[in-house]
């Protein structure tokens, strides 16, 4: 809870899958370094689940590209599972590392489990038969994931969420230690999204697995990472709970601009407008923070509950909620929906 | 390599549904009886073509002939020993190659357009019996005296390997340097457009006798193999199929595209490389032995998916090898339609009998064979 042991993370149960050391990640033209990120000292621990945040274009893709060795570190290292990456070849990486990227993968004229399938190759002879110890895994991995019902389903015929599944159970028949995930939720509807997120964390503990994604859904990380990687403006990765990164101001200080600030009780951000004044909401329960939501889109500061003197206006709500009456100054009226106080405060 | 497992993962008994793999016995049987299917049809037409032609022999004196209890004096004999027998094998063999060349292409580049010939080795073929047929005007006519002599045949096959892998030797050279598929492609077809060009100079400047040689070479043909050629034919074929039928793993990893592949373990690389040699010796050989045979290369491959309903490679790559004789023995038949009349160009017969079936089976699957 104290700025100062952001870093300094208790080591829980797991060992430690996947650790960076002064690692330097960016990229090597002919002439220049162009460094990205620099000094990165993390590591993640089995069964853990990091979300990766940052704004577009920090460099959240070079370092999962690092940690997945499509490039190469600038500097420092990466070890996985105690062995140094760039010492990995490529069957031995398939082993211990299972990737799901942002492109779109579906293969015509192909079952869903044909797909998952061939996650098993790094453990394959050269003819690639599958054993029956093969089509175990395969299972496990289907059913891990949930979509059981829809293995025999040909892969373009599923929905983007059903798809993404699969990716993931791919992934996991490579029997990888780590999961590294590239936006999984992007193509994804909201219900979709929080189902995946949900799957990953479920999948993390129950596998005591070690997964790392990288997201734009930042309320959705907050609630569901075990850590959070924050990478800042100016090329440093804060890590943390999320509670923690929320806490020291870092989440706001990532995504500051003009235009929005991030609330850090409600972990979201809000648009900054012009304000109009304060206001005051009187009332409890949901009535209440929806009627401040209203009064808040309006421009106003809003006070639940608060003292009434110098309200530029002022919402009573009815003790059941069912009807509000809304003063200001001089003007006042009443109502029973949210779209009618809307009307009245906008004029 | 040591290949231990890093990771062991249990299935844990599971209260709610299990996968249901009775339907992959079902597709696995599909295939297998698709597969069997054809070959009793490769076998059918194969027997057909030695049956069919300016000649009526019937099967049981060819099965004489071919266990040898036919003396070999009688003009049967020669017909179907010196004439059908060579052309019948050649054109399996040049089917099946340009079936499976294609296949492996059309993975490799995940494109459903991708042929034997998209990195350029048909143009370049060309370009080099270009050079012998309608360069000869100048310092060979010798050699090209009065039409195709026996020579001049050898000359010709001898300048398409030339052309072809001299062409396949920078294509490689360079796609080793390449990361991107699509730019290998456009470089491929870049560089059959160039060499297209320096051929139709050629021809521009070329008198009609030798130009009805240059075009009687496009058109295609398997009767111009013998048994000395079938020598040389069939093993380098030989190479090129068993490098497809070796890999199958490697061709179903890349279905996912370059980068999950890589991710999954395999050297997308070597893969690249080794499949676009195997499948341009595959095209450039039957180029140079049976003149530029277009379209197979590319229906073969969609027609198998359709009629076996699968992506596998598995099942597609026996399944193209059979195809492609299939379709190359029917078209070598249906060129001899015209009897007396003369022969048809194989090149025409395979696009006329092939197009409408490929639309028809592309057509007739519901969803896209071909999903990239």
């Amino acid at each position: 809870m104290i700025v100062e042991t952001i870093n300094e993370r208790e080591q829980a149960t797991g060992t430690t899958t996947l650790r960076t050391f002064s690692l330097r990640i960016g990229y090597r033209s002919r002439k220049s370094l162009h460094i990205v990120l620099d000094d990165l000292n993390v590591s993640v621990r089995s069964g853990e689940l990091v979300c990766l945040l940052g704004p577009n274009g920090i460099g959240k893709s070079t370092l999962l590209r690092t940690l997945a060795k499509i490039q190469a570190p600038l500097g420092g290292k990466v070890e996985l599972g105690g062995t140094d990456l760039q010492s990995l070849n490529q069957m031995d990486l398939a082993r211990r590392l299972g990737v799901v990227l942002t492109e779109r993968a579906a293969v015509g004229a192909l079952p869903a489990y044909r797909l998952v399938e061939l996650g098993r190759y790094p453990h394959l002879g050269w003819f690639g038969t599958l054993s029956a110890r093969d089509h175990e895994v395969v299972q496990w991995a289907i059913e891990s994931v949930r979509v059981q019902h829809l293995a025999m389903r040909d892969s373009t015929t599923l929905s983007d969420g059903e798809r993404q599944r699969f990716m993931i159970a791919r992934a996991l028949a490579q029997e990888p230690l780590m999961l590294l995930l590239d936006e999984p939720t992007a193509f994804l509807d909201v219900p979709s999204r929080v189902e995946l997120m949900g799957l990953l964390r479920y999948l993390a503990r129950e596998e005591n697995i070690a997964i790392v994604l990288s997201t734009h859904d930042l309320e959705l990380a907050l609630r569901m990472a075990d850590t959070i990687w924050l990478v800042m403006p100016g090329g440093t990765l804060r890590a943390g709970a999320p509670e923690d990164v929320v806490l020291t101001g870092h989440v706001a200080e990532a995504f500051q601009s003009e235009n929005i600030c991030f609330h850090s009780g409600e972990r979201t951000f809000r648009l900054v407008t012009g304000s109009r004044g304060r206001a005051v909401v009187r009332g409890n329960g949901l009535h209440a923070s929806l009627a401040a939501a209203v009064l808040e889109r309006e421009g106003f500061e809003v006070c639940v509950n608060g003292p009434t003197q110098d309200a530029a206006i002022t919402v009573t709500l009815a003790a059941d909620g069912s009807a509000w009456e809304a003063v200001a100054g001089t003007r006042g009226n009443r109502g029973k929906t949210f779209s009618a106080l809307a009307e009245f405060v906008r004029r | 390599m040591s290949r231990g497992v890093v990771r062991k993962f249990e299935r844990r008994p599971s209260s709610s549904t299990v996968v249901d793999t009775r339907i992959l016995a079902r597709h696995r049987y599909r295939e297998i009886t698709v597969i069997a299917a054809l070959a009793a049809a490769l076998a059918l037409v194969f027997l057909l073509s030695l049956v069919l032609g300016s000649v009526w022999i019937p099967i049981g004196q060819i099965a004489d002939i071919l266990t040898g209890n036919e003396p070999a004096g009688r003009p049967a004999y020669a017909v179907i020993h010196e004439v059908r027998l060579p052309r019948s094998l050649t054109a399996l063999l040049a089917g099946a190659a340009l079936g499976i060349a294609g296949l492996q292409m059309q993975t490799i580049f995940r494109n459903p357009l991708a042929d034997p010939f998209a990195l350029g080795i048909s143009s370049s073929a060309s370009l080099g019996v270009a050079l012998v047929v309608l360069g000869s005007g100048v310092g060979s006519a010798s050699i090209f005296g009065a039409g195709l002599g026996l020579r001049g045949e050898a000359l010709i096959i001898v300048a398409a390997i030339a052309g072809s892998g001299l062409m396949l030797a920078v294509v490689l050279a360079v796609s080793a340097r390449i990361s991107n598929p699509a730019t290998i492609l456009i470089l491929g077809l870049m560089s059959g457009y160039a060499t297209s060009a320096f051929v139709t100079i050629l021809v521009a400047g070329t008198d009609s006798e030798q130009l009805q040689q240059w075009v009687m070479w496009g058109f295609g043909t398997f009767s111009g193999v013998t048994w000395r050629r079938l020598n040389m034919f069939t093993p380098l074929i030989a190479i090129g199929l068993s490098v497809a039928a070796l890999m199958t793993k490697q061709l179903n990893a890349m279905l996912l595209g370059e980068n999950y592949a890589r991710s999954m373990g395999l050297s997308v690389r070597r893969t690249r490389i080794l499949t676009m040699a195997a499948a341009s010796l595959l095209g450039g050989v039957v180029t140079a032995f049976c003149g530029p045979i277009s379209f197979l290369g590319i229906a073969v491959p969609h027609i198998c998916r359709a009629l076996l309903g699968t992506s596998d490679h598995r099942a597609l790559v026996p399944a193209s090898i059979l195809m492609g004789g299939i379709v190359a023995l029917i078209a070598q038949i249906g060129a001899l339609l015209p009897g007396d009349a003369g022969v048809l160009p194989l090149n025409a017969v395979t696009a006329l009998i092939g197009a409408p079936v490929v639309v028809a089976v592309l057509l007739r699957s519901r969803r896209g064979v071909f999903t990239a």
